[in-house]
């Protein structure tokens, strides 16, 4: 190459010292960002490796469920590959630092951590190697005994402790109680641990809020002894060689996490046995030791009980022998009354016996001697009145033998009478009958005689016939004698019937003599006959009673004196029997009421025996119960299991690296456009270049350089600008990129920054600068190449004018007619220039998405602030009560809500951490919260819709998500979502619950998932425990600080917590946008500036003719003015329009790339930055044109007269 | 008093140490409604005279005077309103607006002046009433001269200033262009100030300024100019 050739490109480049740069800057601000954002990631890893390796950051951390005993430690010291162990403790523990609440984990810190030294904030050094997750101590000194403790360095949560200050233990975690053996420590140091690299997320517990806001290093000897290590961190040999997160490292670890899973079945079966085995013994002996408790007490009780039992017989005796004896005296007693009645009765009756006989004696005696003259007479006429009697007697004896002999004489002449009747009655009677029967043996004879008269007379026997015919006359013979017989009977009979008419009379007069003389004869002699026999018996009646008389007198004397010693003898039994009733009654009293003493006494024993058997039984199956339970809980010790984590368990780590990642991924697409710009800017500028030096290039050819030589001027020159904006801008913003963005990301990473220079990646600077040159020379040729196509007679010409043309908007007369000519200018220009129309367009698009990425990007994170706690959460505390807080302090609890100087609103609430999972997500961790009053949440939780703001209701059986969670998971409003409970590290237990959502709600931090009441009851099973207050509180902080003060003094109350910290914490962590956005303003500037300074540079120097005629023909300098940028402002509107846009495409891009766990950014940019970033992108054009003022000034109108080149 | 006075103009450049006299003491005077060529050789200082004559330049020292009012004590303000309403400049490369039509570059200027002529028709009377809406690119060379005239024309300036208004054209166009101008100024008695090198162009000037070196080498009045029809060279 010639030495003028190259002078001359030399001289051109300082010739047009603006067109160089022009280029240069913009290769510089395309490589620059490409490499240094695609460096930034490498840069933060590189960073982010030497803290870990510096501090000995574990590896693999194990965590066991049932801890890591001193074996398990020392089988993974033997797992291949292992280059330290380091077995520690954790707990989770509420403290209370200088006031306020903490959910602070708490980890052993070795000894070895005295002596070492982290002097320069990024390596701890110590002798130890079995030292890990080294923390360096940023201020004070280590903890050297019990009691004192160093807090995070780093947190805003520590930024009000100081060294000395205490710090009280108030709760510890569920299942770790008494882990620490002291409850207060005192601050010594505050450290920055490389276990905790970022302040966005300490980790999940089970106290507080649910998030770690503090950590806290204590000695290890201040852990319980008899606690078996939680975890055990480890370190990998020749891990810490590779780059943390690299494919080599990740493969070097997974190699030992393989191994260590592969010996942890074994270890967990062992920890479990063991563990089982332990208790088991403990639990046996129990059993034991229960059993001989309950034999001794059951055989004390079958004493007691026997005891009870003999009482109760002997009572029942006794009650047999009094009820027996109340018998017996009370049949005494009737029979004692009975005989009293008796004796009684018997003493009237023989009184009245004795009273009768000697009246009836009395009244006898008089009798006999009012009858004894009467009787004494009697006495004396009786024998006369016997021998008259006696006379009269013989007399009527011969009367009646008289008339007795001639009654007998009649009556015989009266039977014969009677009896001749008779025989002649009888003869007549039989003559009668023969008569009658006669004419029918007449008849039968006759009928004989025919018979045989009628028979042949050889056949007729003449005698018989004969015989027949003679008694036939015979009997004729008889009929005609017989009545006269008859008629002489009847005369017989008169005549003895007429005797028997005398003999009657006779008869009469016989019975008329008896009647009137004998008869009343015998009477009168009867009479005198029952006279004396009446005298003689008045007689012997009077003397007998004279006797009886006597002898009464004599038996009622005997009688009377019988009675009398009866009666005695009877009163005396009687007076006996009294005596004895009395004894035996007053007996049985006696016996009643020792019977009723002893049945007092069984019964009270009976209560007591019933009593302490209630009650033993009562301990011993509670005894039981316990060592059921415990059985059980033995029984239900599951094998151990292994959690092996490596480091992206760590969500430090994981964060820092998945945030240098996302860092990338921007990367890998912002720098896309400034490759384009500066594409087009090499396009354009070198057409322009190539245009001016039309002739010079005719003349090169006219000379007879090659076309190659030629072009390679134009090449060399774009290679140079390239070439040195390249370096410049690589080696510029591969320092500055990653170091502002790793000072942004240090606002929440701990990762401290790498000191300056930087490493440079090189292959990375080649890749970005052979992309910024390879675009710019490829630019170049395709601007060189059709010029140098053309033959040098016609390079020597002026090049024809690029013809005007017609532009579509000419077509819509009305708008055109109305356009003054420097607009019909502008327009046609605009159309003309199409390579510098799309240069334009997309440079100022650029600039101005670059803005609105910026601005909207810090408008997304504001948002999270503002909409998340100044509009969703209207609640601003929360308090968390023990599920069984007394009855008294629920009271003063609620009386202390209810006073509006402190509260004006509040609800209970549940709230717990589980585990959801969706289509395209599981096990993302949540909170769910259960509202009490689901009708009043809207009183502390805005819940809408993001896109229309449209209200959600969630009522007793809804279920609504919180947005990014829905997003998250893939779940969409009536879908179905599966939520599972988890244990304190976070690991699912149980089986999922699926239930559809019923609505997605707009929120910003956090994952939340309200369930009413009742869908939760039906889901878990329970009833919601309510253990949270959600509280409006008041804002004025000296009322804070009293209602915190009242609340920590009522027992049962957990926790308080006000959300402003956590407004705090997140404004601090997203304040590291800030930056970012600064830095892309910058690069929109510089965009804008490049851009608009070459559209202005190639539209003047085009244009000098133009704009010297333009003077020439009198505009005024603002005219001119007008002329020329009245274009740039027009294609800087468009751009900004279209950037605006392009600016809502890669805001969204940057923003869901940028998006951190759990946090939703705001989705919206606000109208404010369209409008400033469409103003900035304006002020940067008007700034580019006020720059270029003096330019268009200093064109000479000479240059009017001059040829077109 | 003349329209134009010219008295001892000098326009001297600095060239770093050097001091070059481009026009070195010009007087002269040039009356209205007169058609003057300026004839000299390349280098006399014609164009330096064409800019302080058509205020595109001040002169370092004499005086510049057009219809009474002092233009070299202009400043560049005043001197961009003198451009604007006093002088009409027809170029030799006829500095079209190709963006714009030819209607259009003549309304680009008569829409800056008080009192311009309408464009069409002085475009019309150019010989152009038939390609108003060409392109400048669609247009021949002698014809996007005739817009340029017109362009100057439309402004109805009192002083039509052409540089070199044929240079680019051929021989029968350039004549019709010299005719046209000729036209223009007796027609409507526009005072118009020719520049050219070519010496016969003096046969149709009614007043013709030599100059040399930066100074005026004679003036000479011509009573009876020649038509530019009949012109030859």
């Amino acid at each position: 190459m010639s030495g003028a050739f190259n002078k001359e490109l030399l001289r051109s480049i300082t010739h047009s010292l603006g067109r160089f740069l022009a280029i240069a800057a913009i290769v510089a601000l395309g490589t620059g960002f490409y490499a240094g954002l695609r460096m930034t990631a490498p840069d933060m890893k590189t960073a982010a490796d030497e803290f870990y390796d510096g501090t000995a950051l574990m590896d693999v951390r194990v965590l066991s469920t049932l801890g890591l005993t001193e074996d398990d430690i020392a089988a993974l010291r033997d797992v291949e590959g292992v280059q330290a162990v380091m077995p520690a403790y954790e707990t989770d523990v509420m403290a209370t630092i200088g006031g306020e609440q903490y959910a602070t984990r708490v980890h052993s810190l070795p000894d070895a951590a005295r002596s070492s030294d982290a002097s320069d904030g990024v390596h701890a050094r110590s002798d130890d190697p079995e030292y890990l997750n080294r923390p360096i101590l940023m201020e004070g000194s280590w903890p050297r005994r019990t009691g004192e403790c160093v807090l995070s360095a780093d947190l805003v949560a520590a930024q009000n402790a100081r060294v000395g200050d205490v710090v009280r233990i108030s709760q510890e975690a569920e299942g770790m109680e008494n882990a620490l053996v002291v409850d207060e420590y005192t601050v010594v140091g505050f450290v920055s641990a490389p276990y905790y690299a970022t302040s966005s997320s300490l980790g999940s517990t089970s106290l507080g809020s649910g998030s770690i806001t503090q950590y806290m290093y204590v000695p290890e000897s201040d852990f319980s002894s008899d606690l078996p290590f939680t975890e055990a961190f480890l370190t990998v040999v020749g891990a810490a060689d590779e780059s943390s997160g690299s494919a080599a490292y990740d493969e070097r670890v997974t190699q030992v996490t393989d191994r260590i899973e592969a010996i942890a079945p074994e270890r967990e079966k062992d920890r479990a046995e063991g563990l089982r085995a332990d208790a088991q013994t403990e639990l046996d002996d129990a059993r034991a030791d229960y059993e001989r408790q309950r034999a001794d007490a059951e055989t004390q009780l079958a004493e007691a009980k026997r005891q009870l039992d003999d009482a109760k017989a002997r009572l029942d005796g006794a009650a047999g022998v009094i009820a027996e004896n109340e018998r017996t005296l009370s049949e005494a007693q009737a029979r004692y009354d009975d005989g009293k009645a008796e004796l009684e009765r018997q003493r009237a009756s023989a009184d009245e016996q004795l009273a009768d006989a000697a009246a009836r004696l009395a009244a006898s005696r008089a009798e006999l001697d009012a009858n004894r003259a009467t009787i004494e007479a009697l006495e004396q006429a009786l024998p006369g009145m016997q021998s008259q009697w006696q006379q009269g007697s013989d007399d009527l004896a011969r009367k009646t033998a008289a008339w007795r002999q001639g009654s007998d004489a009649v009556d015989a002449g009266i039977a014969q009478a009677r009896q001749g009747i008779e025989q002649i009655d009888a003869g007549i009677a039989e003559a009668q009958a023969n008569l009658d029967a006669l004419p029918a043996q007449i008849d039968a004879v006759q009928e004989q005689i025919a018979t045989m008269e009628a028979l042949p007379p050889d056949q007729q026997d003449p005698d018989a016939l004969e015989k027949l015919r003679q008694q036939l006359v015979a009997l004729q013979t008889a009929q005609g004698q017989l009545p006269a017989t008859i008629a002489d009977l009847e005369q017989q009979r008169s005549e003895a019937q007429a005797t028997l008419k005398d003999l009657n009379a006779q008869r009469e007069q016989l019975d008329r003599t008896y009647r009137e003389q004998i008869v009343p004869a015998g009477q009168q002699l009867a009479d005198a006959q029952a006279q004396i026999e009446q005298a003689q018996d008045a007689v012997a009646r009077f003397r007998a009673g004279e006797d009886q008389t006597a002898e009464g007198q004599a038996q009622y004397e005997a009688s009377k004196q019988e009675a009398d010693a009866q009666l005695t003898a009877a009163q005396r039994q009687l007076d006996d029997a009294a005596a004895q009733l009395a004894s035996g009654r007053e007996r049985l009293a006696q016996g009643k009421a020792d019977y009723e003493r002893g049945l007092n006494d069984y019964e009270s024993g009976l209560a007591e025996y019933e009593a302490q058997k209630k009650d033993a039984e009562e301990r011993l199956s509670d005894a039981k119960r316990q060592l059921d339970d415990a059985q059980r809980q033995i029984d239900d010790i599951d094998d151990a299991v292994w959690y092996v984590m490596d480091r992206t368990a760590n969500y430090g780590v994981a964060s820092f690296d998945a945030d240098a990642d996302r860092v990338d991924s921007i990367a890998q697409v912002f720098p896309f456009i400034f490759f384009l710009v500066a594409a087009l800017v090499a396009l354009t500028t070198m057409t322009r270049m190539v245009e001016e030096e039309r002739q010079l290039i005719g003349t090169f050819k006219a000379l007879g350089y090659s076309r190659w030589r030629i072009a390679s001027k134009y090449l060399a020159y774009a290679a140079a600008a390239s070439v040195a904006g390249s370096i410049v801008g690589i080696g510029v913003l591969s320092q500055v990129l990653p170091a502002v963005i790793m000072k942004a990301y240090g606002i929440i990473y701990f990762v401290p920054a790498q000191p300056l220079p930087l490493p440079i990646d090189w292959p990375l600077a080649a890749l970005a600068g052979g992309l910024g040159v390879g675009v710019t020379l490829i630019a170049t040729a395709a601007a060189a190449a059709a010029t140098l196509r053309e033959r040098p007679a016609t390079l020597m010409l002026p090049r024809a004018p690029k013809a005007g043309k017609r532009i579509l908007l000419e077509r819509v007369g009305p708008v055109w007619r109305r356009l003054s000519f420097s607009w019909k200018v502008t327009f046609r220009n605009l159309f003309r220039y199409k390579k510098r129309f799309v240069m334009t367009v997309i440079g100022i698009a650029g600039c101005t998405a670059l803005l609105l990425t910026g601005l909207g990007l810090s408008d997304a994170i504001n948002d999270i602030i503002d909409n998340q706690f100044g509009t969703i959460t209207k609640y601003n505390a929360m308090i968390s009560v023990e599920e069984d807080i007394p009855r008294a302090s629920r009271d003063q609890l609620d009386d202390l809500l209810d006073d509006s100087r402190y509260v004006s609103s509040h609800m209970r609430a549940e709230r717990s951490n589980m585990l959801a999972s969706g289509p395209d997500d599981a096990d993302v961790p949540v909170q769910v919260v259960v509202p009490e009053e689901p009708s009043r949440l809207d009183e502390f939780v805005l819940m809408r819709t993001r896109v229309g703001h449209e209200p959600l209701e969630l009522g007793n059986a809804g279920v609504v998500l919180s947005e990014k969670l829905a997003d998250q998971l893939g779940v969409a409003a009536g879908e179905d979502v599966q939520l599972t409970e988890q244990d304190a590290i976070g690991n699912a237990t149980g089986s999922p619950h699926a239930v559809e959502a019923t609505g997605v709600m707009e929120n910003y931090i956090y994952n939340y998932v309200f369930v009413g009441p009742d869908r939760y009851d039906e889901l878990m099973g329970e009833r919601p425990s309510f253990t949270t207050i959600l509280a409006v509180t008041t804002t004025d902080s000296d009322a804070r600080a009293e209602l915190t003060e009242k609340l920590g003094a009522i027992e049962g109350v957990k926790t308080v917590a006000y959300n402003d910290e956590t407004i705090e914490a997140y404004r601090d962590m997203l304040s590291s946008v800030n930056m970012i956005v600064v830095v892309l303003v910058v690069a929109a500037a510089s965009l804008a500036f490049i851009v608009l300074y070459n559209l202005t540079n190639i539209n003047i120097t085009e244009r000098v003719r133009e704009i010297a005629t333009l003077k020439v023909l009198g505009f005024t300098p603002r005219e001119v003015n007008a002329y020329i940028y009245r274009e740039t402002f027009l294609l800087a509107a468009i751009g900004c329009a279209v950037g605006l846009v392009l600016g809502v495409w890669m805001e969204s891009f940057v923003v869901v790339t940028a998006e951190v766990n759990q946090v939703m950014f705001g989705r919206e940019i606000h109208v404010a930055s369209f409008v400033i970033a469409f103003a900035l992108t304006m002020l940067f054009t008007v700034l580019v044109m006020l720059a270029m003022r003096g330019k268009l000034r200093r064109i000479d109108m000479v240059e009017s007269l001059k040829s077109n080149e | 008093m003349a329209f134009v006075e010219f008295r001892d103009v000098r326009k001297v450049y600095r060239m770093g140490e050097v001091e070059v006299a481009a026009v070195d003491g010009m007087t002269f005077d040039i009356e209205r409604g007169e058609l003057v060529v300026v004839v000299g050789p390349s280098g006399a200082g014609k164009t330096t005279l064409l800019n302080m004559l058509g205020g595109m330049d001040s002169c370092s020292s004499g005086s510049i005077v057009l219809d009474g009012r002092n233009v070299s004590a202009f400043g560049s303000k005043e001197l961009t309103f003198y451009r604007r309403y006093d002088i009409g400049f027809v170029f030799q490369f006829y500095n079209l607006v190709q963006n714009l039509t030819a209607l259009e570059n003549v309304e680009l200027a008569s829409q800056i002046c008080k009192d311009p002529l309408d464009a069409a028709s002085v475009l019309r009377q150019v010989g152009l009433g038939h390609r108003l809406g060409n392109f400048p690119a669609q247009l021949s060379g002698g014809e996007q001269q005739r817009v340029a005239i017109a362009r100057a024309l439309a402004k109805n300036p009192k002083l039509l200033l052409c540089d070199e208004p044929t240079g680019a054209l051929d021989y029968q166009t350039g004549k019709a262009i010299l005719k046209l101008l000729q036209d223009t100024c007796y027609d409507t008695g526009k005072t118009v100030v020719l520049i050219t090198h070519n010496a016969a162009f003096t046969a149709i000037a009614d007043r013709v300024i030599h100059i040399r070196e930066g100074r005026v080498a004679s003036v000479d009045v011509n009573d009876a100019p020649a038509s530019a029809e009949t012109l030859e060279w």
